[in-house]
């Protein structure tokens, strides 16, 4: 033997030994990496083996090839074995899944709610920072976006020094230059279009929204579409929701004041490169367009196309289920229903009565700033969306999530009603049908501060202190009590509403 | 073999509701494949197979070039590594005493992944199949090792075949008049959770 092949001796004797040492780990993981050969074992029509028979006749025939014509045979079997290592990594990094044997096929839609990319992504955020909570960044950025709105007309961009870079500050004034006055912001949607993480974490967001603008002539309202970029260090983590609201020093929460190098006045913490929190790093401004109608037409009764559509239920439902009603005892199902019986009702009275105030109580701020931003499309245009017979026929839980935050219930109804638009002056019925009923159904999705009670609450009347719900502000606070009952702290809050075409689970 | 396709979710499905609507227990079914990797024995054997492959080549009575060596051992090595992660080589490589070791851990783990204690009488039972390894484990709560002989269970688990759906169904219809005769039903439920089998890949 020569030295050179008693060395490679060694090296595989070696390799041998502690390839099993080193995956030693392997041990105790449940159903770890068990997709290595059988990626086909997932689908429903497989048997439960981890075996391929087509990729095992394949690999024969290229070892028979190899033997018998080395010089076709041998790269093409390193070919294929190397597609076979990507495929296991590949699998291997989609983790291993669970379903539900019986589940219903996803609904196709052509606009869906958000790419399953970038909701994918947000679930790997949630991992990253499990303070991370969807709800509480939606409301800092809309209260981000309106405090920034207002700093670019006029106003002093120093207090927000921690949540918006000069850069993107730079782009807002320039954007709103000839403006002496922009009021009534109001955020319609906000859509996430992309998740970048590694060092520098990067959220691109798609903000739709109007507000009224006052340049040379008379105020005008318009509808803007802006794209924001937001960024924080890789190791920053989420604040408590009503930290990140306060908006002051992310470090130690005093009222924001920076010196000239970026550190927090109070405290010497370096806070404006997104060290602690999420900055806004770039805006950009889409152009105005003049706030239009929203688009009606008339309407035959009868059902939705999407009524009869399949339930689609989380494969995790049942343990969260379980988990959900174990750690509130004393959280009734019926009242649940109750509860969402009570604001479907209260939504739909105020809605169509226009006076969308009513509805305060029931709903998050993002949710009553995107409802909002219609009414106001119907209004502006002498328009009201009207809805008699209200029906709930039917509810159903579908999903459960816990996040860091909240605790969130999506549950599915279907219900029916007259839903017409009328002209107000005229009372015409310019869309919609005021005659027939039209069934329909929605994913509507409930959520509540995590550590909050079991029980829910008498829905008519504020939470905190027992008054009436008739002055609460467009803030969610009780004019009683002073308390903000909208934050899901007391009970569950509409927070979002999907069309059954549109949800994804 | 128990194949986990759409004919064993719509049957398990179909008798889980028909035994819970006898009794205040819940059941909830899962199927894994494995419950294990073994991805250290397949390893081991490959390492074996290419250390006896890397003597062949180190013997053979004809020359051999260094590089050619050293391809085709990772070669062995790869393929061998990859060809042993099989069900059969597994069950052929692995001990009884490991494999109902890996199963009982993979369904303690299910029992807490799915949250089977938070039923709220502690009444859930977990029934967990494990593919490679053929087996069926039984995981009462607390509720239902109260109300329930132990005996009795042992009795059940010995009757929930694994190698094919009808003997399984079978077995889980005697594990359900069990149920049915110590926690009756007595209350209806609030809610009417799935009750397909959890089916890991």
């Amino acid at each position: 033997m020569t030295r050179k092949n008693f060395w490679l001796l060694v090296l595989f004797v070696a390799i041998a030994v502690l390839a099993p040492l080193a995956l030693e780990d392997a041990w105790g993981r449940v159903g770890g990496g068990q997709t290595s050969r059988g990626s086909s074992s997932s689908s429903s029509s497989s048997g439960s083996s981890g075996g391929s028979s087509s990729d095992g006749d394949i690999l024969m025939f290229l070892i028979f090839l190899a033997i018998d014509v080395p010089i076709i045979g041998v790269p093409l079997l390193l070919l294929f074995i190397g597609f076979v290592v990507v495929r296991f990594v590949v699998a291997s990094r989609t983790g291993s899944g669970a379903r539900v044997g019986t589940h219903a096929p996803p609904s196709t839609s052509s606009k869906p709610a958000r790419a399953p990319r970038a909701a994918g992504s947000i679930a790997a955020l949630r991992k990253a920072d499990e303070g991370f909570s969807m709800p509480a960044f939606e409301d800092f950025v809309q209260l981000l976006h309106r405090r920034a709105t207002a700093a670019a007309v006029g106003g002093s961009f120093e207090p927000l020094s921690a949540f918006v870079s000069p850069e993107a500050a730079a782009a807002l004034v320039s954007a709103h230059t000839g403006r002496s006055a922009v009021r009534d912001v109001v955020l319609g949607g906000i859509a996430v279009r992309s998740v970048q993480l590694g060092a520098r974490q990067r959220i691109v967001l798609t903000l739709q929204g109007t507000r009224e603008e006052v340049t040379s002539g008379p105020a005008q309202r318009v509808h803007v579409t802006e794209t924001w970029t937001l960024e924080r260090d890789g190791t920053a983590v989420s604040l408590a929701p009503e930290d990140m609201l306060r908006m002051g020093c992310p470090s130690c929460a005093s009222a924001l004041e920076t010196d000239t190098m970026g550190r927090c006045k109070s405290c010497g913490t370096a806070v404006t490169k997104g060290q602690l929190q999420w900055i806004v790093t770039a805006v950009e401004v889409g152009a105005r367009e003049p706030y239009k109608a929203p688009e009606v037409g008339l309407l035959s009764g009868g059902d939705e196309p999407s009524y009869r559509d399949p339930v689609l239920i989380d494969p995790n439902f049942g343990a969260a289920y379980r988990s959900l009603f174990a750690r509130h005892p004393d959280l009734d199902p019926r009242a649940l229903e109750e509860r969402v019986r009570s604001v479907y009702f209260a939504l739909q009275a105020a809605w169509s009565a226009g006076k969308w105030d009513d509805a305060r109580p029931f709903v998050t701020d993002p949710m009553y700033e995107t409802l909002r931003f219609w009414m106001e499309g119907y209004a502006l245009h002498g328009l009201q969306n009207k809805l008699d017979d209200v029906k709930l026929e039917k509810q159903q839980i579908v999903k459960i999530d816990v996040d860091a935050w909240y605790e969130a219930v999506t549950i599915r109804v279907w219900g029916s009603m007259k839903d017409s638009t009328i002209e107000v002056a005229t009372g015409k019925v310019v869309g919609g049908n005021a005659t027939k009923a039209r069934r329909f159904s929605e994913y509507w999705t409930f959520l509540r501060a995590a550590g909050t009670g079991g029980a829910t609450s008498d829905s008519l009347h504020c939470p905190s202190c027992g008054a009436n719900l008739d002055k609460i502000s467009n803030t969610g606070v009780c004019g009683y009590c002073d308390t903000r009952i909208t934050s899901g702290r007391f009970d569950w809050v509409l927070s979002r509403i999907h069309q059954t075409a549109e949800y994804q689970g | 073999m128990l194949h986990t396709d759409q004919r064993f979710s719509d049957a398990v499905a179909a008798a889980v509701a028909t035994i819970e609507a006898s009794t205040d227990a819940e059941i909830v079914v899962v199927a894994a494949p494995r419950s294990g990797s073994y991805r250290d024995l397949a390893l081991t054997a490959a390492g074996v197979i290419t250390l006896a492959a890397l003597g062949g080549f180190l013997f053979m009575p004809w020359e051999v070039a260094p590089l050619g060596v050293l391809v085709e051992t990772a070669l062995v090595a790869v393929v061998s590594a990859w060809l042993l992660d099989g069900n059969v080589p597994i069950r052929l490589l692995a001990r009884a005493a490991r494999m109902e070791e890996q199963v009982q851990l993979a369904a303690a783990a299910e029992f807490h992944r799915e949250a089977v204690h938070a039923t709220p009488n502690r009444t859930g039972l977990l029934v967990y199949v494990s593919a490679l390894e053929q087996q069926v484990v039984l995981i009462p709560d607390v509720g239902l090792d109260a109300r329930i002989p132990r005996g009795a269970f042992a009795g059940a688990r010995r009757d929930l075949h694994h190698a094919d759906l009808d003997h399984f169904l079978s077995g889980l219809t005697k594990v359900g008049a069990l149920l049915a005769a110590h926690v009756p039903k007595r209350a209806d439920d609030a809610i009417d959770l799935p009750n397909a089998p959890r089916i890991r890949s």
